[in-house]
């Protein structure tokens, strides 16, 4: 449970995974987990582990994308079903791309 | 939380310490189940919809965030740091809720905070790109797909929800 980082072999990728529930109770370590990413990285935020997640979750991806600008690319991946409802209901299609 | 028992409806208060406690949703949940039949596979978008409704209240009812975000546009750190300190800060104001049931299927949440009220935008509610970055808004959209109604009453510190308890 919680949220966890991890960092591919040849560097070029973190991956945060943020499993159970994604509210604001993991608003800190969310936090942590991406402030030591450098430019240029892909990051994924993988919700295949995510049961929960409402609009402070929404709040802290927006939160995600702010602090990367435009030096990185942000793909989430393998949001449950619940989960992808919730992003499809706020159209952060629009705004992330999102990998099945 | 204190239940108080009226006439064929449920009532509950939670005060400004009770407001604090990020669990307050999850036994909200317990509790209305106890009294109303929800089915299993609805009581997690009961919990999402109370969570935005909830979070709503606090936020812009009692916490008065959104005539700070108005005037002066933050980002969404910023929103979350002062959400924090202000909560943290907190040592009055309230939210009631009531529940009926209004249909078989059905049950009517009311949600009433202590606050001087919010104007809510009314009609149905777009995402644009305009207002898809907003620090606020998209909990009103969650709570509008998942329930039958919402209906805003008096100066805007009520909302009235109908949800689908099947």
């Amino acid at each position: 449970m919680g949220v966890t980082a991890h960092r591919s072999e040849n560097g070029e990728e973190v991956t945060v995974t943020v499993a159970g529930r994604f509210d604001y109770r993991v608003y800190d370590s969310f936090k942590a987990s991406y402030t030591a990413i450098d430019n240029g990285q892909q990051i994924n935020v993988d919700l295949s582990k995510t049961e929960y997640m409402d609009s402070s979750a929404l709040g802290m991806l927006l939160m995600l994308r702010e602090h990367v600008g435009k030096a990185a690319d942000i793909l989430i991946v393998n949001p449950t079903p619940d989960v992808h409802r919730v992003l499809s209901i706020a159209n952060f299609d629009k705004l992330f791309a999102i990998k099945q | 939380m204190q239940t108080l028992a009226q006439a064929q409806a449920c009532c509950w208060r939670f005060d400004s310490a009770e407001l604090k406690d990020t669990a307050l949703v999850e036994k909200l949940v317990s509790s209305i189940s106890r009294e109303f039949t929800v089915a299993s596979e609805r009581k997690r978008d009961l919990e999402l919809v109370l969570t935005e409704v909830v979070t709503n209240s606090i936020d812009h009812g009692i916490l008065g965030l959104d005539s700070t975000v108005k005037k002066d546009p933050i980002g969404f750190e910023q929103y979350f740091i002062s959400r924090a300190a202000k909560l943290a800060e907190l040592t009055q104001g309230s939210i009631e809720i009531s529940v009926e049931q209004s249909a078989a299927d059905c049950i009517r949440i009311s949600i009433q905070d202590s606050g001087p009220g919010f104007s809510y935008p009314t009609g149905e509610l777009k995402q644009t790109p305009e207002n898809l970055l907003l620090a606020y808004g998209r909990g009103l959209l969650i709570i509008q797909k998942l329930c039958e109604s919402m209906t805003h009453i008096g100066n805007g510190n009520c909302v009235v929800l109908d949800f689908a308890t099947q």
